[in-house]
């Protein structure tokens, strides 16, 4: 378990740069998720970190140990992939007891760490057994426990849940979450699933096309985004242009709000559950079209020469017929992205 | 339909390739024989494996088929390995290394025969610093044959290793890596354990049919002993005993029906190998 | 101090990096070519230079190369007529062979390719067989049957005999290429409308058709090269090239010369052909295939 520094790395593919310059300073223990888009560097990141694909330029400390030109067997990582990877032609003990063999530890201790490991991801009698016997959420518990059992200074998970479906993923998800907890193991996740990202992580580290774009713990990501990529990144969110002068916003279609200090053009991003319509024959919005999304109700309204999407869930959602005159009510804190309109 | 597709394909090597082996089977039992009263009999098979000469050449057939499957496999896998790795020229030698693969294996042991044989070339480029090549050609221990076979089959087993090789997912070697494998202990844990059927598969390929090579031991094997193939091949055209010579053609064929059988097993067993409680 | 910290940061990464890829892709190219070289660009250079040895001079020991040149044994190959009539012959045989193998193995590699059907493995291992069991043994069981019928020391015997070898590797070659176009593009034909025949026109040709003429021109290659199977049943009547070479090899006099003519007559189609296949073959998957791997 260590504090892990990575300062400045760059990665190019030919002539493609996957990784433009990238910092990161994770705290022991911390638990952080790389999120971004498929091509954005995550990955390449991760793999850099792991010893799997050298760095064209940079540093990575674990702790004060500098290992960036260390080969991977020597830098005392844990990676879980997201096709598992267990070893097909082994027993779940010898998959979980590999990285100790490796590492010449005494046969004796091996079977107690690999008995306990196993036992961390409930799979303790299956220990015998071929990982193609076992279920994806289990062989992803095995490789969970494989990359544990070595005690690693971190733990890389790269797309760990993607292979798994919907129900499996959350129930998977938590127990990685509690067992990091647990063992008190800083952790470094990547995944494209802003919902993932979100629930699992300490800090969410937003990229895009080799960069980082934001970063920060889940709720201050989504509820004040600094950059419109992460509004429209993390979950849904409404762009919206405003005139704003001496703190006054006016919209295109006549309403106002009061927002401290702004002044100029802005762009503010409004969260569809964050916006009320409210039935007025005389508003300046029409609903265009009305989708039942289970645990929601959206609404597309036309507003201004745009379209505004409207959530609300619970028992009391409006159903509104497409062509309905509607008002808009924004929350009373409105948050300014600090970036003009690309 | 399904029987109109086959016919042609299957069909002809049931009449050229199944029929015949059938009548040798036969004549090898006496029945059918040309040149013979038709009449069954084992005293061909008994013949065959109570002449000293015949046992003989069984066992020489056996060491000119495991030798040379040795050395071309110890050649074969770093060089199967070597072409898993990117480096400059490549395309070019992904051609190269095959050539052999089409060189008739008569080729192959004249230019042995060039090179090794006494007062060839290697002897004369030895020759300035006082050392003399031991004897390569028709040697007792058939060197030359090995040499020739085994430069014959190391292409054929790099091609089918490399393919097997291939085979292993890039996660699984970065998976043992990241456990703290070294590249030799990833190679030797994880990449050769699961080429295995592969290469098992290529080793006894090139086993079987050096068992019937006939034209490497005949121009560079020793005048004795020879392999089953060579009597094998002088019954039938020089001595016209085709009884005897179906009887050591269907003990070949034999071993290639054991080694065919088992390299069925290998391949569809390797998935039921991984699956299973062990032991 | 700050300097100080560094360094000590430094020296903790002490152990040697591994080399960048590139370099080492580098020695690893010059390792294989070296060996490549040795092991057959080489040999394959003595072999030719015994074609031009001046019969004048000669090429005796301890000579490491020849006293002088001279193209008269290739001027004599091509005068002599026997040597010209093995060469038509084997190109003949060998063309024949191709095709012969192509139809043959067209339909039966589509059954296996795209048919499932009950008794298909067996089938199968029965195709592989041929390609298995040794040319010897198959040259003498068809050369037993051949003498009977009167087929035996004939061009067309010497072709079906060949063909045995061939059309096992044809079908393999054609049956792996066929596999590996999904079944959803025919189902996407299908739905689109297309019918059978089209579909096999616009959709199985085209994608089929690398490894049609890579198996093509790899069976032409094996056929050229056969020896023992054409040895048995066609020789001495049937002389191919690779039969001539034995006889200038096994007879009493050995002429080396000669030999290295016949050699590089044999090998210079050999390897032409076999490049081009490869040129058109897509990847190592149906050569393999075709060789016998399953």
């Amino acid at each position: 378990m260590a504090r892990v520094r990575l300062s400045a790395l760059r990665k190019t593919f030919g002539a493609t740069v996957a990784v433009a310059s990238f910092d990161l300073d994770v705290a022991d223990g911390e638990f952080v998720a790389l999120l971004g888009p498929s091509g954005c560097g995550k990955t390449t990141v991760l793999r850099m970190i792991a010893g799997i694909a050298p760095p064209d330029s940079g540093t990575i400390h674990f702790g004060d140990r500098r290992i960036d030109s260390l080969v991977p067997e020597r830098r005392n990582v844990g990676l879980v992939f997201q096709s598992y990877a267990l070893f097909p032609h082994m027993t779940l003990f010898d998959n979980v007891g590999f990285g100790l063999r490796m590492r010449r530890i005494p046969r004796t201790e091996i079977a107690r760490r690999v008995g306990d490991a196993l036992a961390l991801v409930d799979l303790a009698p299956m220990a015998r057994r071929y990982p193609r016997l076992l279920s994806g959420g289990q062989q992803q518990r095995v490789a969970l426990a494989r990359a544990l059992v070595v005690e690693p200074d971190v733990l890389l998970l790269d797309e760990p849940l993607s292979n798994l479906d919907a129900k499996l993923r959350e129930h998977l998800r938590d127990d990685i979450l509690a067992l990091q907890r647990r063992l008190g193991m800083t952790a470094i996740y990547v995944t494209h699933d802003q919902s993932e990202a979100m629930a699992i992580a300490d800090r969410v580290v937003l990229m895009d096309a080799g960069r980082m774009i934001e970063a920060g713990r889940p709720r201050d990501l989504y509820r004040a985004p600094r950059h419109r990529f992460t509004a429209e990144f993390l979950g849904h969110t409404n762009i919206i242009d405003g005139k704003a002068a001496d703190g006054r916003i006016a919209f295109p279609w006549g309403d106002t709000a009061t927002v401290e200090g702004a002044s100029g053009d802005v762009v503010i991003s409004v969260r569809p559950e964050d916006i009320r319509l409210r039935v007025a024959g005389d508003g300046p919005g029409e609903v265009r079209d009305v989708t039942f999304l289970g645990a929601d109700v959206e609404h597309k309204v036309a507003l201004g020469g745009s379209i505004v999407r409207a959530r609300s869930s619970g028992l009391e959602a409006p159903v509104l017929v497409p062509g309905t005159r509607v008002a808009i009510e924004l929350p009373s804190a409105l948050h300014i992205l600090n970036e003009a309109r690309a | 339909m399904l029987l109109m597709l086959l016919a042609p394909g299957a069909g002809y090597l049931l009449l050229f390739f199944g029929l015949p082996l059938a009548l040798a089977f036969l004549s090898s039992l006496g029945i059918g024989t040309i040149g013979a009263d038709s009449a069954f009999t084992f005293r061909h098979y008994v013949e065959l494996f109570t002449s000293s000469v015949y046992r003989d050449g069984i066992a020489f057939s056996v060491y000119i088929s495991l030798a040379p499957t040795i050395v071309s496999l110890a050649i074969a896998i770093p060089l199967a390995v070597a072409l898993q790795a990117s480096f400059p020229g490549k395309r070019l030698f992904a051609v190269l290394y095959k050539i052999p693969l089409v060189v008739p294996a008569i080729v192959a042991a004249f230019v042995v025969m060039i090179l090794f044989d006494r007062g060839g070339m290697l002897s004369r480029m030895l020759l300035p610093f006082g050392l003399q090549l031991p004897k390569l050609v028709r040697d007792d221990f058939a060197i030359g044959v090995i040499i020739a076979m085994a430069w014959k089959a190391v292409p054929f087993m790099a091609l089918i290793i490399a393919g097997a090789l291939a085979t292993v997912p890039g996660d699984l070697k970065a998976a043992a890596r990241t456990l703290g494998a070294g590249r030799l202990a990833t190679f030797l844990r994880v990449e050769l354990p699961l080429a295995l059927p592969g290469i098992t598969a290529a080793a006894l390929l090139v086993f079987v049919s050096s068992t019937g090579a006939f034209a490497v031991p005949s121009l560079l094997g020793p005048i004795y002993p020879r392999p089953l193939s060579i009597w094998m091949y002088e019954e039938a055209m020089h001595e016209n005993n085709w009884g005897l010579a179906s009887a050591m053609g269907i003990v070949l064929s034999a071993v290639a029906c054991v080694i065919l059988v088992a390299y069925y097993r290998l391949t569809t067993s390797v998935h039921r190998s991984a699956g299973g409680e062990a032991r | 101090m700050t300097v100080l910290v560094s360094a000590t940061e430094e020296l903790a990464v002490d152990i040697p990096a591994a080399p960048r890829p590139a370099r080492r892709g580098w020695w690893l190219s010059i390792g294989l070519y070296a060996a490549i070289t040795l092991t057959l660009i080489a040999p394959l250079f003595v072999t030719f230079l015994w074609s031009m040895v001046d019969p004048k001079t000669g090429w005796f020991a301890p000579d490491v190369l020849p006293r002088s040149l001279s193209l008269i044994h290739w001027q004599r190959a091509f005068e002599d007529r026997g040597l010209m009539t093995s060469l038509f012959t084997s190109l003949f045989i060998s063309a024949v062979v191709m095709i012969l193998s192509a139809a043959l193995a067209l339909p039966t590699a589509y059954a296996l390719a795209k048919i499932p059907f009950k008794a298909k493995r067996a089938i199968e291992m029965f195709i592989l067989a041929p390609l298995i069991v040794p040319g010897l043994i198959v040259g003498v069981g068809i050369g037993f049957v051949f003498f009977r019928i009167g087929l035996a020391y004939t061009v067309p015997g010497v072709i079906l005999a060949q063909t045995i070898g061939t059309l096992p590797f044809m079908i393999r070659v054609l049956a792996a290429t066929l596999e590996s176009i999904p079944a959803d593009l025919v189902n996407a034909a299908r739905t689109l409308g297309a019918s059978p025949l089209r579909i096999g026109w616009h959709i199985l040709v085209p994608l089929a058709w690398p490894g049609f003429i890579a198996g093509g021109l790899l069976s032409f290659v094996g056929s050229f090269e056969e020896f023992e199977k054409t040895f048995i049943v066609g020789a001495p009547q049937v002389e191919t090239l690779t039969v001539k070479l034995w006889t200038v090899l096994g007879g009493k006099v050995m002429i080396f010369p000669n030999a290295a003519v016949v050699t590089f007559i044999v090998l210079a189609p050999t390897i032409l052909i076999f490049f081009l296949a490869e040129r058109a073959m897509k990847n190592d998957g149906a050569l393999a295939a075709g060789m016998g791997k399953l």
